[in-house]
């Protein structure tokens, strides 16, 4: 028997709940189907969402009418802003979650959500009609036709556990891997790599001692990711920091020899940034101790998840390194710690819209396209989901730029560059840095999110109205002047007493906040204080704001001259051959993109566009001289 | 990222290098009116010019000093040869004029434009017509290309190691600098800004220093430059006509388009030298202007040496003070003219009268000695900025432009007091202009440092 939709959706994870809730949204009837239901949104890591570049990535999801946001609200136990005491660019929220809680709410709410289906089921093969793919099959034979379809299969394609010698074929610990669905793609011509993560052991809350551990409390107010949360956190829990040390380092080397890792069991390449705790003690060796946090699970749950102990050793060493360790000599592991490999497709295969180059229709996100990360993840979903349904109603693809959005910098990195590990966003990743903040994540994508009908008249309405009110603050402190004296802080740094300065003037100098500006006039204490940040913020950075500026005019129009994705770069004469081969292996999107591509030099730039240029005069027809010259 | 665009205003000087009667400096894009506008003392504005429309004025630098009398012609889009609005200004030709004004547009942030780029803008404007784009797009893969191969190759070993080192050192405290930021929470003994600062500023003054070779480098490449100075009747002409061996110097002033200096080039053992006379102290002593002084101070002050002729007949004077003055702390030749007015025995006298300094003794009239004067002209080029003993000379503009930009980055940076995202952003800025001389450095560089010496991860 065969069901048709317009959209399926193929994983539940933190990809395919996003491109289901969002393309639900834009689209009739859209298909989750995924192999476990009460484990949709499951946290397959550390129990944690958001942190630096990621907590601007779920602002942005978020901003662009996204879930992961206001999930992480309601599950979340313990919310902090890092990075504080540095400058508002760099400063990310992060929130420990309720596990269970989340899958939980997720489910909760995206049974939900109308023109959304869910059913529980394994695909293993695809159905396609040309070029196009119009449909996948189900392991029991079960055929579904969807219009395009979004593949989101994390780490669950082959995937392979490993805890020293021991591997178990798994998706995530004690879960079925999806086998089949790789090799039916690879006979399309999709190409697929292998790669590998980790995760630490689980531990029982009852058998830490945390008087040996360092307490690290949340914030005050609790820090919210979602713009549509209008609620308090009332009781955080706690993380608790530990150490491992020279005995810990001892035993771990002793099982050196029965590392799959080091035995090169393990093939799959594994990220850098999150490394195991084996690989940590090797390669640095002259470190003495490497610092471990004890994360809670969830509230009514007394498991902990030892972050920064990711390791695949056999079960025994994890379990004497683990007792080493202050606050865990007495502790009992519910679950040791593993390695899983699992296939993934490399993204020079799709196009910034997510779309296969090779199939179309088809398209990949999360995990499958060798990122890493739950918030990498869900950026990757929703995009998927809104170009899907795009490309169904045949309108115009939906692409961030990277002076716009991390989400931008994130896909435009996979689809310019050759990913050979498990990629993951730093703020370092962006050169716009300073533009792209939690906190203007609404100002920079609610247009959009307006534009494809993603968020509510009321948020548009309430997102215009905060913006008003910010750019007449900004002018109205440029307008008020006071004495150096007012403000502390001036007063120390300005030598002349005499000569006043705008209240925006002084906000302009490291060290005076809002704060201080509240202190001296009451119109501006009277807002709220998040506008009151975003004024601030704005002052701070209005220089530097300003250059970033004029350098993505400087190369803006690059990013808006699109090229075309048949083109034959190898018959183009004039280009270096490198580049050639470049480009016609990532297909770029626009000038802006080729231009970002190794190989490729301004002299290839400058014949691409002129040939650009020259096949816009072709197709004009041979009339263009003569429209110019009436121009004269 | 690299540095190619092609929505911004570029410049160029239009006729080719050498000694015409006058010179083009062109400027295209959107700006072109604005910048020009802003040097402009004119009867009329520019800015609401016309296109195919010129005025005459006069072109003063952003700090006020007399550049040249011109000619500017405005063309408004899309009716110029690129497509975009255009000005081309007509100014003296010669090597100071044309070369004053372009420095000046590039202060103002206008691009120095590459090879062939007005031809590819016109193209890319529709100005050119279809046929020829076969032929466009040859010349622009060979244009990049080979401007960017034969800066290349312009750089000496020693240049691209030193900028390398200089790139590696920005890697390394970008790295330090993204570590606090983006690993904020590992456990890691971060280095204090102050310690961050330090080397920022030891890299500042090493790649100024480097800077410098750009000097020295230009002298080889574009010639050495010598103004000759004096009062009034002291023989500058003469001596300039000496020079060349000929009368071409010979002016005859016509009202109105009186020319403010002669300049003239010869080679002397295969050095090429331009000889400036500053004409501004012609007029007679008593109306020595502020505006003469002005112009002398300009032509001086762009010189690598300066030619300062004295009269023994007329002595030293106060006309001789204003002169001195002027000159004030440039390389400087004190010159007696006029040595065949008098015998030997008698010269030596006047030698130990004021000014008491004079080097070489000469008549410009008779050449006697003039050969000398060459010979230590030729010998305070060599030792000027150590062109000799300086192992890296930077002849290329834009390596030398680069390097500014770096160094103004860095200055930046250390007078910032904002956080240190603002210091990497800064760094990451030099860092790109470096990486403009060398080839480009990747934020994925930076993280595979952070990652090879830092042991990052929970």
């Amino acid at each position: 028997m065969t069901v048709k939709y317009d959209i399926l959706v193929v994983g539940g994870g933190h990809a395919g709940c996003e491109a289901a809730y969002i393309a639900a949204k834009m689209a009739d009837s859209v298909l989750l189907i995924t192999g476990d239901k009460r484990a949709l949104g499951r946290m397959s890591c550390n129990p944690a969402m958001g942190g630096l570049a990621k907590g601007q990535l779920v602002k942005e999801i978020d901003a662009l009418g996204g879930i992961m946001g206001e999930i992480t609200d309601l599950a979340g136990v313990q919310f902090r802003l890092l990075n504080r005491s540095k400058g508002p660019a760099v400063r990310s929220t992060r929130v420990q979650c309720d596990r269970k809680q989340y899958e939980y709410e997720m489910l909760t709410k995206l049974n939900r959500v109308e023109n959304l289906e869910i059913i529980e089921n394994m695909i293993t093969d695809v159905i396609i009609d040309g070029n196009k793919i119009i449909g996948v099959k189900t392991g029991d034979g079960l055929e579904i036709c969807g219009k395009a379809i979004i593949i989101t299969a994390g780490t669950f394609l082959n995937g392979i556990t490993h805890v020293g010698f021991e591997t178990t074929p798994a998706g995530r610990y004690g879960e079925k891997p999806a086998v089949g669905l790789t090799e039916k793609l690879n006979a399309l011509g999709i190409k697929s790599g292998r790669l590998k993560t980790g995760t630490p052991p689980r531990i029982d809350g009852n058998t830490i001692d945390f008087e040996k551990t360092k307490i690290q409390y949340g914030d005050n107010p609790a820090p919210l990711f979602s713009c549509r949360s209008d609620f308090e956190i009332k009781d955080q829990m706690t993380c608790y920091l530990t150490y491992t040390n020279e005995k810990t380092h001892e035993i771990i080397r002793g099982g050196i020899d029965r590392s799959p890792l080091f035995r090169g069991i393990i093939q799959g390449i594994g990220p850098r940034y999150c490394p195991s705790i084996e690989d940590k003690v090797v390669r640095f060796e002259e470190k003495s101790r490497h610092q471990l946090f004890l994360e809670p699970e969830g509230r009514d749950n007394d498991e902990y998840y030892l972050n920064g102990f990711s390791s695949s050793l056999p079960e025994d060493i994890q379990y004497r390194a683990m007792k080493t360790i202050p606050g865990l000599e007495e502790a009992r592991m519910n679950r040791p710690g593993y390695a899983i490999e699992y296939d993934y497709f490399p993204s020079s295969q799709i196009k910034p819209t997510m779309e296969s180059k090779i199939m179309d229709n088809l398209y990949f996100a999360g995990q499958v396209n060798g990122t890493s990360g739950y918030e990498e993840a869900g950026a990757q979903g929703v995009m998927a989901g809104i170009n899907a349904v795009l490309k169904i109603r045949k309108e115009e693809p939906f692409v961030l730029k990277r002076s716009e959005a991390y989400i931008g910098v994130l896909i435009d990195d996979l689809t310019t560059r050759d990913i050979d590990e498990p990629y993951r966003l730093f703020t370092s990743r962006a050169e716009y840095r300073l533009m792209l903040r939690e906190d203007n994540a609404r100002d920079r994508l609610g247009a959009y999110a307006r534009k494809f009908g993603l968020i509510s008249d009321g948020e548009y309405k309430e997102m215009l109205e905060t913006r008003k009110i910010v750019e007449k603050e900004k002018a109205r402190l440029s307008r008020i002047f006071i004495f150096p004296a007012e403000i502390e802080r001036v007063r120390e740094l300005r030598e002349d007493p005499e000569r006043k300065l705008s209240l925006a003037e002084a906000l302009k100098i490291p060290g005076v906040t809002e704060g201080d500006i509240c202190g001296i006039d009451g119109e501006f204490a009277g807002i709220p204080a998040r506008i009151r940040y975003k004024v601030e913020t704005e002052i701070k950075y209005e220089g530097y704001i300003a250059r970033q500026l004029k350098e993505i005019e400087r190369f803006g129009k690059y990013e808006d001259m699109r090229l075309d994705e048949r083109t034959d770069y190898l018959q183009i004469k004039g280009l270096k051959r490198e580049a050639a081969e470049k480009l016609e292996k990532f297909k770029p999107y626009s000038l802006g993109q080729a231009s970002r591509i190794a190989g490729v030099s301004p002299g290839d730039i400058s014949v691409l566009l002129v040939h650009v240029k020259r096949m816009q005069r072709a197709n004009q027809g041979p009339d263009v001289s003569r429209e110019t010259s009436k121009n004269r | 990222m690299r540095d190619f665009s092609m929505n911004d205003t570029i410049t160029a000087i239009a006729t080719p290098p050498g000694e015409g009667a006058l010179a083009i400096v062109r400027l295209s894009g959107a700006r072109a009116v604005e910048v020009v506008h802003k040097l402009w003392h004119g009867k009329s504005t520019l800015v609401k010019l016309k296109g195919g429309n010129a005025r005459y004025g006069r072109l003063y630098s952003t700090s006020g000093e007399f550049l040249d009398e011109v000619v500017a012609v405005v063309m408004r889009s899309p009716n110029s040869y690129t497509g975009e609005d255009t000005v081309e200004i007509i100014c003296h030709g010669g090597y100071l004029s044309s070369r004053k004004i372009l420095g000046e547009f590039i202060k103002l942030g206008i691009r120095e434009a590459e090879r062939g780029e007005f031809t590819l803008r016109a193209f890319l404007n529709n100005r050119i017509d279809l046929t020829r784009a076969e032929a466009v797009m040859d010349m622009v893969s060979a244009r990049a290309d080979k401007a960017y191969n034969a800066a290349l190759e312009q750089l000496s070993g020693k240049l691209y190691d030193r900028v390398n080192a200089g790139i590696d050192e920005l890697k390394e405290l970008l790295s330090l600098t993204e570590l606090g930021i983006d690993f904020a929470e590992e456990d890691i003994v971060l280095s204090p800004d102050e310690e961050i600062k330090n080397r920022v500023r030891e890299l500042s003054s090493n790649l100024e220093n480097l800077s410098r070779g750009y000097h020295a480098g230009r002298i080889l490449n574009e010639g050495f430059r010598v103004a000759i100075t004096g009062k009034v009747n002291v023989g500058k002409s003469s001596l300039l006509n000496t020079i060349l061996g000929s009368d071409r110097a010979i002016v005859t002033e016509i009202p109105g388009t009186t020319r403010d200096s002669i300049s003239e080039s010869v080679s002397i053992n295969g050095m090429e030298v331009h000889f400036t006379d500053t004409a501004g102290f012609r007029e007679g002593v008593e109306s020595i202007e502020e505006e003469g002084i002005r112009r002398a101070r300009d032509i001086i002050s762009a010189s690598d040496l300066t030619i300062v002729l004295f009269d023994p007949v007329t002595g030293f004077g106060d006309d001789d003070r204003i002169v001195l003055d002027t000159v004030g702390e440039n390389e400087k030749i004190m010159v007696m003219n006029k040595k065949d007015l008098y015998k030997d025995s008698e010269w030596e006298r006047l030698v130990n009268n004021p000014p008491r300094e004079i080097e070489i003794s000469i008549s410009a009239l008779t050449g006697e000695n003039v050969d000398r004067l060459l010979n230590a002209v030729y010998e305070r080029a060599l030792a000027s900025d150590d062109i000799i003993n300086r192992e890296i000379l930077i002849t290329n503009r834009r390596h030398y432009n680069c390097l500014r930009r770096a160094v103004e980055e860095l200055e930046n940076a250390l007078s910032s007091s904002g956080g240190r995202e603002i210091l990497a952003e800064n760094l990451r800025l030099a860092l790109n202009h470096l990486g403009e001389i060398t080839g480009e450095v990747t934020t994925e560089e930076i993280l595979n440092s952070i990652f090879d010496n830092f042991c990052i991860g929970k």
